[in-house]
């Protein structure tokens, strides 16, 4: 019995390495992967960029796709739209079959007026905006996950639901950029209205500031008892130790499927801050979070772990558009792929919480699943609070 | 509103001192100040956190590292630069600021980090009148700015040292001649404002957080330092109070983003009016 165990282990092993062996010396896969690795925003989007690079290594180690190794071109884009720009053409010249992309918003016109002319199939790795969205997604541009319009929409759902019967009166904490902006006084604030909360404020934060002391002392001056935050992390939690600091009781919603916030939550340790997410926490402990947790451990991924989860998610569908390529894989056929790709195995649903499934009419996933995540005290952890929660991705008009 | 802006002002007064020690005594503006107080927090965090430091045992830590940190700095840095222009000094400087922003990235990949939550340092909030709340740690940071003011008054007015190291930044070659250790001096100047930049940088990370934008907040401290006067350490109080309290009020009656220009918006008027800043002299302005 022993015997035969060790014979297939030995088996096992030797295939693996075989195949591995092949891969690494096949003609790669060539990816371009640009992104904020350095600058001012490069504590959101180096985590998102080095959740791709460990997916991408770990697979290399098992044998690639299609028996090829998968090659990351990586360029520091800086947050500047000219330097994106020529990350593009580079990777034009390098003729990638695909490229992952993430910064924020502030580059992301520049990034798509040039892919007018390079035509590169590009995975964006963050929260979804156009020209990903439906009902006319950019041919070139795919964003797996739901988009922020949707996302807003469900942070008061969850607001309100979470009040019960409790009259709600309401703030926002946001950040003087369009994106976050607009999310709070035009999207959030309406809606809220709408479902009978009275909005109290919508504290804008100036960019470079990092202190709502302020802010938070006039919302409890005012009597608000939840507040909503959908904007850089920074500011998220800058509203939310304030409030915490000072002694408030209210509920606070901010959003943890970026990086830089759900560890942060551990930090706080306040359980009156509740976390929308769109993935499941590492610590659940099905096969595809221990995947996760040893590709982050082997590879060494710098930051808190749980930070590697959208760019490990999103480098499974470019991995499962390749496959699905077959090779050789130019760009064209890529694109093709990714245009009506259907991503559904059960250890991708554990991670995201739905399928991906990208379509002509979207970009971005029909439907979302949320978790919502809040410290516990009787726990020393971060738990997953019973709030069901879904959403279906709305047209941008 | 009130606890905002003395809280607020405090911060703005040690984040100054440490501007005007250095350029009262060496004439020089020190660029890399404010990179060395978010740099401060992230690595005060981690000695707390390895050697399972207390807040009593971690702040005068802070300190120490901070001196150290300053003498090693002019030592390296600045004092080589004697001979040169101001300038080409100012320049390291900058230079320094932009290393240790980068080390700082590198080191702790620009997280956003509670020590004081981290370390669980105690903060409950302190009712001190109906709805007017404070934490400890804003009460320290309030103690601290009166205690090491009337201190830095104290030193430079009645202690040899201060004494020679005023006499040293009057006229440099002349102390020198006199037998003064100029750069005993100078570097002394750097230990007491990296000390006290990083002594802030622990106060308010732990009572806050700290993040790599913290820099940026320290540039208002040098804005409320050339408004008080760049030789003064009695003008960085009325400059910060000032400052802080036209924020506060701009920011509840305008908006945080306008708030955010009021300083160097104060700056430029200064610079117009009395360039010299509200107590400095008008001889030292001449020689920035």
């Amino acid at each position: 019995m022993h015997g035969s165990k060790l014979v297939v282990g030995l088996v096992t092993i030797l295939s693996l390495t075989y195949s591995a062996a092949v891969a690494q010396n096949s003609e790669p896969y060539v990816i371009g992967l640009t992104g904020d690795l350095s600058g001012p925003s490069a504590g959101t989007y180096k985590p998102l960029a080095e959740g791709a690079r460990i997916y991408f290594d770990a697979l290399n180690a098992k044998g690639g796709i299609n028996g090829h190794p998968v090659k990351l071109l990586t360029r520091d884009s800086r947050g500047d739209p000219n330097q994106v720009v020529s990350d593009l053409n580079y990777f034009d010249g390098e003729k990638v079959s695909g490229v992952l992309f993430t910064s924020p918003s502030g580059t992301l016109g520049a990034y798509v007026r040039q892919n007018q002319t390079s035509k590169l199939p590009t995975i964006y790795i963050n929260a979804c905006y156009p020209p990903s969205t439906p009902p006319q997604p950019d041919p070139n541009f795919f964003c797996p996950g739901i988009s922020t319009l949707t996302d807003a929409f469900t942070f008061v759902d969850l607001a309100q639901k979470m009040a019960g019967s409790e009259k709600v009166k309401l703030a926002f904490v946001t950040t003087d950029i369009p994106g976050a902006r607009g999310a709070a006084e035009r999207i959030m604030k309406p809606r809220a209205e709408s479902k009978g909360m009275e909005v109290v404020e919508v504290a804008v934060m100036p960019l470079a500031s990092s202190d709502a002391t302020a802010i938070a002392r006039g919302f409890m001056e005012k009597g608000v008892n939840a507040v909503i935050s959908y904007t850089i992390s920074k500011h998220m939690l800058a509203g939310a130790e304030a409030l915490a600091r000072l002694g408030w009781k209210g509920k606070y919603y901010l959003f943890t499927g970026l990086p830089g916030t759900f560890e942060q939550l551990r930090q706080l340790k306040t359980e009156n801050i509740y976390g929308l997410d769109h993935f499941s926490a590492l610590g659940e402990g099905k096969p595809i979070h221990k995947e996760i947790l040893a590709a982050a451990a082997k590879e060494r991924f710098d930051f808190p772990v749980d930070d590697v989860r959208m760019g490990y998610r999103s480098a499974m569908v470019l991995a499962a558009g390749l496959q699905k390529c077959g090779w050789p894989c130019d760009s064209e056929k890529l694109r093709g792929v990714l245009t009506t790709l259907t991503v559904d195995g059960a250890d991708f649903q554990d991670l995201n919480l739905n399928p991906n499934i990208f379509s002509a009419t979207n970009h971005t996933s029909p439907k979302k699943t949320y978790r919502v995540f809040q410290w516990s005290n009787a726990k020393n952890d971060i738990v997953a609070a019973d709030v069901p929660l879904s959403a279906e991705e709305r047209d941008w008009k | 509103m009130i606890v905002d802006i003395l809280v607020l002002a405090s911060i703005y007064v040690l984040l100054a001192l440490g501007y005007v020690v250095v350029y009262r005594t060496s004439r020089l503006l020190n660029f890399a100040h404010g990179d060395l107080f978010m740099v401060g927090g992230y690595v005060i965090f981690s000695l707390a956190a390895s050697w399972s430091l207390t807040p009593v045992l971690a702040l005068p830590a802070a300190i120490v590292c901070g001196a150290i940190a300053g003498i090693l700095i002019y030592l390296i840095l600045i004092a080589p630069m004697a001979g040169h222009s101001i300038f080409a000094a100012v320049l390291v400087t900058v230079g320094l600021g932009i290393i240790v922003r980068g080390l700082a990235l590198i080191g702790y990949g620009g997280q956003i980090i509670y020590p004081g939550r981290v370390l669980g340092i105690a903060n409950a909030p302190i009712t001190i009148l109906p709805g007017i709340v404070i934490s400890p740690l804003e009460l320290d940071l309030i103690v601290s700015a009166v205690a090491v003011t009337l201190a830095l008054l104290a030193f430079f007015r009645y202690s040899s040292l201060g004494m020679r190291m005023r006499a040293a930044s009057e006229d440099p070659r002349l102390a020198s001649f006199r037998g003064i250790n100029i750069h005993a001096l100078f570097a002394l100047a750097w230990a007491i404002a990296t000390a006290i930049a990083i002594y802030t940088s622990a106060l308010y990370s732990f009572n806050q957080q700290v993040n790599p934008s913290l820099s940026e907040v320290a540039l208002r401290g040098l804005a409320v330092a050339l408004v008080g006067g760049m030789d003064s350490i009695k003008g960085v109080v009325p400059a910060a109070l000032l400052i802080a309290a036209l924020e506060m009020l701009t920011q509840r009656y305008v908006s945080a983003h306008a708030s955010e220009a009021v300083p160097f918006v104060m700056l430029v008027l200064v610079l117009l009016v009395r360039p010299w800043g509200f107590l400095g002299t008008k001889e030292a302005i001449d020689r920035i």
